[in-house]
Order: structure tokens, then sequence, then C-alpha cells
């Protein structure tokens, strides 16, 4: 299923722009920007974000990447697609004791084969261009400088969780792990795909409310797009407060009060050591600009956090096929068994030591 | 200057954006076009004067969605979308009032301004249209904002004149006459335009549905009329009180008789002067003594009557203008165009159609309101209903009761979990702390019949489960509820209906529903929350619920399914703010027979109203969790 969702995306994203068909192709019909009754665009349906391109820009590219940089980049994916995708052997024998030696989610005693990953195999296109990364702005790329009170901060909060081993209890374990949340920023905002499986979103628009539901875990994000109060300061649930307004055809999303544990990315810099501050605001500007793709923008605001806010674009690419129920919790034994064989692997190693003497 | 370019910048797109307050004349519950000074004061025959306030409704139970006429002084054919003081004025002389029957609505549009309406009537006429393009693209554009955001199924009483009317002429036509959408409508004031009728008849030419009023208790009707003095009937290029057609006249109805007949007209005219399309009225002396009138507003009880005429010359409203050169009132009314001019006997009394029988209108609205309130609202009010005319399940919505406890009758209990006691069982040890909080509320329970028809062996499991509550019940343990119970948790839930979707949100654990409203084909996997699929029966939305898996239970009384259960739920609006649920099981793997639950849901109708979050796994770590903690909590 998911594969087949990875290349409905693939040849999605290689027809767009839907708009301007290559010479020689037959002329189709006119895309038509679909509307509700109210004549707002029609966002509703189910997305993807998953893309090759990563949040900031790795060392030494350019923000735009030559086509032959894109087929070296999307080459490396599918063949490391190709290698995992490899049928499992069925006869092959335990791992060792304490793991194969190598990191990661397939590492150690073997984790998914590729048949569970959809990590995105290409680059992200954006206005014809492909992108080296999804931050735009600061221009380089990359997260602006954080600011010293955050640093501090990081530091402060850094010393605290080494107080614990990170097997020690369930709070020492990350949010998706928990099943509390998706990977990363995958929910958001801003929504930023996780580089690892289940980008996928569904839309719901009514008059008063968008809703954004992000496939993990079944996280519903309404936006309420009639002039409401904001929540008072001391609310801030996950995925915070979101209003929406329509600017023209473009929804615009403003989300304040994000839950203070609520983390960017596990997989970003320092910004993946604490959670949003309470000075944090994201704007979402959400673009329909073919049948196929939705053009996301977003600016992050934080000033507690960073010394200027910043700013990417992420193409979100339709997906015809249904979303099934993510329940994480309901079946999250691996939590259990991540902590219990940290209890065992104690108690091996004290059996170990040699006992006191009396 | 920079707001002004902005404004211009935004409306310089080509759909008008009416989620913007900015697009609107008049909106309820805001200081705009509408909430203007409109005392008036009685001049009494004797010449005595006496100041009317006037006095908004505080909660008309309907609308008024009104358009105005050509007033725009624009330089170009077509008007912007800032509101400039003539159609500020526009509003003050012919909608303002209505507030005192009606929640008024009026949105800006982009129309033939007066100028073109000069080249229209040129004889180099061009393409300029007063009913088609620009001006109805952006009225149409505002009555489906209102109807899909504001309207939440209140009746509304349609209101244009001249351009505003032909244009809410074409809009019923396309949009109202003959479609659900006509319900909505209390009535239609196509003033001052011609609006065709077979002769003799009240329906069957512009509208095929929708028929003239000739009672004021007569709802979903037209009132259309253009006024000419008596004195002065149409010349035969009038441009009022004629249409195409040998069979087809043009409708006039008498607001102030509208069974037929000659009646005092109830007019509300300009005190100070300003006519729709500016200009000041030349007759200011409104006694002989020249006594000043300080309110915008006059009227002037007995000195107008007003009857339907309909001759070879066309069909009108015949305005006579009763003087009496003794009294001390004035002895006639201005708002003619051109008075003396051949263009006097074509226009009429245009300028002023509407002001002649504001108060007749008032009186007429009044009565329709009540007649279209009083039968539909029933006890609980009429039901919401959708752009497409289908009931309005949008809300946030919460089941009341204790059915989550035990959906079957059953006592107040101690508690959901026992153990023996020396004389009777005791709460068990893990929730006797909680005491009284731990303890089950009474119910009368939501099975029909009562009993949940078991299979002996399920009946068993049921039992098990019961004594085993603590330990098996999954809303202990924060997992997905399932259906039909994320129904009647104790926690809200909000449905999102568009024409393309149905969505359901529920606070409890965060768990969500995507009702297909395209049958999918089998579900490919088994969940918590089954695969939904809904069509609507009727006016009840009906959703077809498989594809469980065995693990959701039904309360917390042990009560439990297969993955074989197939579930119908039927939302039935009971009103605006009640739905009738109801939900029928059918898993012969555990039940004999299909057997049923119903239950009312109620809305959440506080103000700002919203869903909260209960994503509760964090709140069940140390439940789930804690043994294996490094160092676990000691006891």
């Amino acid at each position: 299923m998911r594969m087949r969702s990875a290349i409905v995306a693939l040849l999605v994203s290689v027809a767009w722009p839907a708009a301007a068909p290559a010479q020689g192709t037959p002329a189709t019909k006119p895309w038509v920007m679909p509307r509700t009754p109210d004549g707002h665009p029609d966002l509703q349906g189910n997305w993807t974000n998953a893309t090759l391109t990563p949040v900031e820009r790795p060392k030494g590219l350019p923000r735009a990447l030559s086509p032959s940089q894109v087929a070296a980049l999307e080459k490396v994916r599918t063949d490391s697609i190709e290698k995992l995708g490899q049928r499992s052997d069925p006869n092959r024998t335990a791992p060792p004791l304490g793991g194969d030696g190598s990191t990661g989610a397939a590492g150690n005693v073997g984790g998914y084969n590729y048949f569970w990953i959809d990590a995105g195999d290409r680059i992200a296109i954006v206005n014809g261009e492909s992108r080296s990364s999804l931050i735009v702005d600061p221009p380089d790329g990359h997260l602006p400088p954080v600011t010293a009170a955050a640093r501090a901060w990081a530091m402060a909060r850094g010393a605290e969780s080494r107080t614990f081993g990170q097997y020690d209890n369930p709070e020492n374990r990350p949010l998706a792990e928990r099943c509390m949340m998706s990977f990363g920023s995958n929910a958001g905002p801003p929504m930023l795909p996780n580089y690892f499986y289940n980008n996928n979103y569904t839309f719901v628009q009514t008059p008063d409310h968008v809703v954004i539901m992000t496939e993990m875990v079944h996280d519903a994000r309404i936006v309420r797009m009639r002039d409401a109060p904001p929540l008072p300061a001391t609310l801030r649930p996950w995925m915070g407060d979101s209003r929406g307004r329509w600017v023209g055809d473009t929804l615009v999303v403003e989300t304040t009060n994000v839950h203070p544990m609520q983390t960017l990315s596990q997989n970003i810099g320092l910004y993946g050591a604490w959670g949003a501050t309470d000075s944090l605001s994201v704007t979402e500007r959400f673009h329909r600009v073919s049948e196929h793709m939705l053009l996301y923008r977003f600016t992050v605001s934080d000033p507690l956090n960073f010394t200027k806010p910043w700013s990417g674009e992420v193409p979100f690419i339709a997906m015809p096929e249904l979303i099934y129920e993510y329940a994480c919790h309901e079946g999250n034994y691996a939590l259990s068994n991540v902590l219990s064989g940290a209890r065992a692997a104690e108690r091996e190693a004290a059996a170990k030591k040699p006992k006191p003497k009396e | 200057m920079i707001a002004l370019l902005a404004v211009v910048a935004l409306f310089a797109r080509d759909s008008v954006p009416y989620a913007s307050g900015e697009a609107w004349l008049c909106r309820p519950g805001r200081q705009d076009a509408c909430t203007v000074d409109l005392s008036s004061t009685v001049i009494e025959t004797s010449g005595r004067l006496t100041r009317e306030p006037f006095v908004a409704a505080s909660a008309a139970p309907i609308d008024c969605f009104y358009v105005y006429p050509t007033v725009s002084r624009d330089s170009g054919d077509h008007s912007d979308m800032i509101a400039g003081e003539e159609e500020r004025n526009a509003v003050r002389q012919q909608f303002a009032r209505f507030a005192e029957v009606c929640q008024p609505y009026a949105p800006l549009y982009r129309q033939v301004s007066l100028k073109g309406l000069g080249v229209m009537l040129s004889p180099q006429s061009t393409g300029v249209v007063l009913n088609r393009g620009q001006g109805y693209d952006d009225v149409l554009a505002a009555w489906r904002h209102y109807l899909a955001h504001d309207n939440r199924g209140r009746g509304v009483v349609l209101i244009g004149h001249s351009q505003g009317a032909m244009i809410l002429e074409a809009l019923i036509k396309q949009e109202i006459d003959g479609t659900p959408v006509e319900a909505r409508v209390v009535s239609a004031m196509l003033l001052g335009s011609s609006v065709a009728v077979p002769k003799g008849k009240d329906v069957g030419g512009a509208f095929r549905s929708m028929r003239l009023c000739r009672r004021a208790d007569q709802v979903g009707c037209i009132i259309s009329f253009a006024s000419f003095r008596a004195t002065l009937p149409p010349s035969p290029r009038t441009l009022f009180g004629r249409v195409r057609g040998e069979e087809m006249e043009a409708a006039c109805t008498n607001p102030a008789a509208l069974g037929g007949g000659s009646a005092p007209l109830h007019a509300y005219l300009t005190g100070a002067g300003a006519l729709i399309a500016g200009g000041p009225d030349q007759s200011l002396r409104w006694t002989t003594a020249g006594t000043p009138v300080t309110t915008p507003f006059v009227s002037v009880p007995h000195l107008l009557t007003a009857q339907c005429v309909s001759d070879e010359r066309g069909s009108r409203l015949d305005v006579t203008v009763h003087a009496d050169s003794a009294d001390p009132r004035a002895d006639d009314i201005g708002g003619d165009i051109g008075p003396g001019t051949p263009a006097q006997a074509q226009w009429g009394l245009h300028l002023i159609d509407v002001n002649l029988v504001m108060g007749d209108l008032l009186t007429v609205v009044r009565r329709q309101s009540a007649a279209y309130v009083t039968p539909t609202m029933a006890v609980r009010g009429p039901i919401l209903r959708t752009a497409s005319g289908k009931p309005d399940l949008n809300g946030i919505w919460q089941a009341l009761g204790s059915a989550n406890y035990d959906i079957e009758p059953h006592m107040a209990r101690g508690a959901m979990a026992w153990r023996p006691g020396p004389v009777s069982p005791v709460p068990a040890r893990d929730v006797v702390a909680l005491g009284a909080v731990g303890a089950v509320p009474a119910g009368a329970g939501v099975v029909t019949g009562g009993r949940i028809p078991y299979t002996p062996a399920a009946l068993a499991r049921r039992n098990e489960n019961r004594a085993h509550w603590l330990e098996r019940d999954p809303e202990i343990k924060c997992y997905l509820p399932g259906l039909p119970r994320a129904t009647y948790m104790p926690f809200p839930f909000q449905i999102f209906q568009s024409e393309r979707s149905m969505f359901v949100v529920y606070e409890y654990a965060g768990a969500v529903r995507n009702v297909y409203l395209k049958d999918p084909g089998p579900p490919q996997v088994d969940t918590w929350m089954g695969q939904s699929t809904g069509a609507w029966d009727g006016d009840t939305f009906v959703v077809t619920v498989n594809g469980f898996n065995a693990d959701s239970w039904f309360d917390r009384a042990g009560n439990h399914h297969s993955e074989a259960m197939t579930v119908v739920e039927r939302y039935t609006m009971l009103g605006p703010d009640h739905i009738q649920y109801e939900a029928t099981m059918e898993d012969p793997q555990t039940f004999t027979h299909p057997w049923s639950i119903r239950l009312p849901l109620y809305r959440h109708i506080e103000p700002d109203a919203r869903l909260g979050q209960f994503k509760c796994v964090e709140f069940v770590e140390e439940l789930l969790y804690g043994r294996l903690r490094k160092t676990p909590l000691k006891p």
C-alpha cells in the first residue's frame, strides 16, 4: 500500500507542473481550481509531504539543484530502497546477542525493511525549482542562530536529561516512541516530513473550520475560520491553537499556544533539545497550485528560541489512496520491550559484577 | 492611503472575498451603514410634529438580505468595492429600518454605476446590462457566502430596488426558485422593477414556483411594483411597468393592500433632503409655518394613498397625494426625476419607491416573520441546513446520561470493580480510594428492549469481562473507543460536514473517523474505529461501519462484540441543537439477532464552544509502564 502511494506521488511530482505540458504531448483540459460552495479553493482530500529534500541545506549545495544533482541524489535513494526492499530471508537466524553493531531503526537486531518505510524518494520541486532544502529563509537554507537564552536553556535541559539513562523511564523516550505524536514536526505546525514513513494528511473544509488530520498519530488539528477569541496563554494543547482566514485563494493559518513539550524535530540540531516556547507563532500559507499539488509555505517566529524568524516551502502531493487508522499506542509493545530490555540488561550486568564480600 | 490601496488590491481580484467584513455594508451586531439615525417626525394634518424614535429588534428571528439600486458615482461603468456616501445613503433610505424586523445583511457589489447606467440608457448603448456580469456575480458570491456561513437555517427576506431588484430576480431564478433554498425565503421584495407574471396570474412568468404575495401572512412570495403619480401615468417610453410577451404583464403588489384596492401609505420620506441618488429633495417645507424638521425622516399620515393599476400604459402603483391647502401641512412630496420633463413620466416616483411604502413593508415582514417562524419552529426550532439543503450536522455534540457505564438498564452501584467483603462485596482495592467518585450512576439504559441479545457463550464472556474490568476495559488504557461507544463517552465530539466530506473528531483519545461518502469497498484492515461509509436517507445521515477489530467495548460493564460486527448508525436532527442517534449492531458471533441503541445528542451551544484535547496516552504511562521503570515507585 505504502509503496504504491510512493509511486503515485512520484509520478505526480514528475508530471508537475500540469499547467505547462511538455511540447508534443496532446493538450489536456486546463485545470480549474475546485471550489467549495462558498467560493474558496477546495483543498479537501489526502496529501503527502514525503520528500528527499531535507529541512536544512546540506553543505556545498546551491538552493536550486541542477538536473544532474537531482538525478544523483535520487539515485542514491532508489539504490538504497532497492537494497532495503529485498525480500527478507525467512530462514535467517536470530541476530547475534547484543545486536549486529549497526545503528538506527534498521540496525542492531534488524528492524524495518523498506516495505514499512516511505521516506520520500524525490527532491522537492517548488515553482519548477528543485530544492536542496525546505528552508528558504534565511537564504542559506539553515535555521537562524538560536538566542543565548535558548542555548542556556538547552544546556540546562541537556544536563537534566543526562541525570537519567535514556531507557530509565517512559518519559525519557521520544514522543513518537511513546505514541504521543508523530516523529519530528509531522503534525506541526509547521508540518514537516518525518523522513521515515506515513507522511500523509487528510484535509476537511467546512464553512467554519479546516481540519488537518495527520496520519500519525491520528492527530486532527482543528483550524477555526471564524473570528474567535484566542486561547488563554495557560492553555497550550498539542499542535497549538490555530486560526485561519482566506486571503484571496490562499488559506492563511496562524498558530500560537503550542504545547511546551512539542519539539520541532528530532533530527534538527539544537532545536530538538527543547520544546516550543510561549513566544512561538507559526504562519502557514496553503495554496493549491494544481490538481496534484498544494504549495505549503510557513514562517516560524519564536524570538525566545531564534534570533530571527525563518521560513520554508514544502510541496504537498495529492494522494488518491485511503489513509488507515494509525493506532499506535494500542499496539505499542515496543515501549514495554525497550524498557524491559533495559531492565534485563541491568540485571545481567549486575549478575556479572563480583558480589561485595560480606 | 496604504490601507486604501490594500483594500483596492484585495478587491482587484476576480471574486470578492465576502468573508471579509469590509465587503458588507451591513451585518448584524456591528456598527455600520445600518446603525444610523433613523428617527422620524410625524407631521399630522394639524401641523403638529411628533418625534418617533427608531428601535432595532434585539434578536429578530429572521434575516434580511438587501441589494441596493444604482447609486454609485464612481468614475467607471462599474463601481469599486469601497462604500461611499451614496451606498450608505441608499441603505439609510431603503434598508436600515428593516432592522426593526430582521437581522440585516447588505453586501457591497461592483454594480453598474450611474455613469454606466447613463451609457446603457443612451442611444449608443453597448453591452452594459444590469442583471448579468460583474454585479450579479458579486451578489451571487455574497448570497452563497451568506447561506454557507450566516444563514444557519433561518428565514430570510430578499430586498432589492431597481438594479438590486433585477439582480435579485436573476438570483432567485438561478439559485432559489423551485430549489430547497426556497423554503428559507420568507419573501422577496423586488421593488422599482418589472417582474413578469402571466396576465391575471400570480406565478408562471419570471418564476416557476414563487408566487406574488396576496396576504400579509403568506410566506415565500414576491412583492413587486413601480410607483407613479396617479396624476402622471407612465408614458409610452416608460422604463417600468411593462414586460415582454403578449401573455405577460408586470407584477404589481401593493404593500399597503396585498389583497388589492386602495390604502393609505405609511411612508418614511426624507426630512432633510437626501434621495437615493443624492441631490436635495426640493420640498423641505413640511408645514406652512416652516417649523424645522430635525430628524432624517418624516411621515405624513393620510397624505398618501396608493393602488395597483394595470392598463395599456403598464402596471404600476398609482400614488395619490391628498393635499388640503387649508391645513398647515405641506401639500406635496418630492422624489420625482426631472419634474416637468418627459423623464418624469418615464421614471415615475422611482427614487422614492421604497420610502413611500417603508412602514407598510415592515408591517408585512412582521406578519410574514410570525407566519414563517411559528409552524416550523415547533418546540425545538427549525433544523439547520447546508447550502445544498441537507441537514447541517456541523457542531460539537455530546451525549448525556450514564450509557458509558453500562448501556443496559442499571441501578446505581458503589464501584466498577469489586472484591468479596465480610458481609457483602466491597469496592476493589485499586478503586476504593475513589469513594463516591468511583461509583456508577443509575441509568435507564439505551438498548431498545433493555437487554443485549447475547449468545450464551458471549454472555458468559461479558460477565467475566465485568469481573475483570480493571484489567480489561480498553478505556482504562486510553485505547481507541470503537463504535458506537465513542458517541456516548463522557466527552464531546465534533462533526465536520461539507459537500464532499463527513469527518468526526472525538475529544477522547483524539479518535477520528473519516466517513466516506463513496463506498471504498471492503475494509482492508481491521481497526478500532472501523471503516465508515455514509449516505443520506432523506434527512437522516446513515453510516455503515464495519472492519472492526474485536477489542473495543460498548461500556465499562464488559459489553463486547467480535470482529464480525457491523454497526449501522442513523443521525437525525430533531431541532437545531439535538440529534437523535440510533445504532443497530449485527454480529452473529456474539448476538442472537441484531439490536439497537437510541439516545439524543446535545449541541454545545456556549459561544465559542470548542473541542478540548484529551490525548490520554501520556496519562496511562505509569499504569502501563510504571513497573518497568529503572526504579519503580514504591507501592
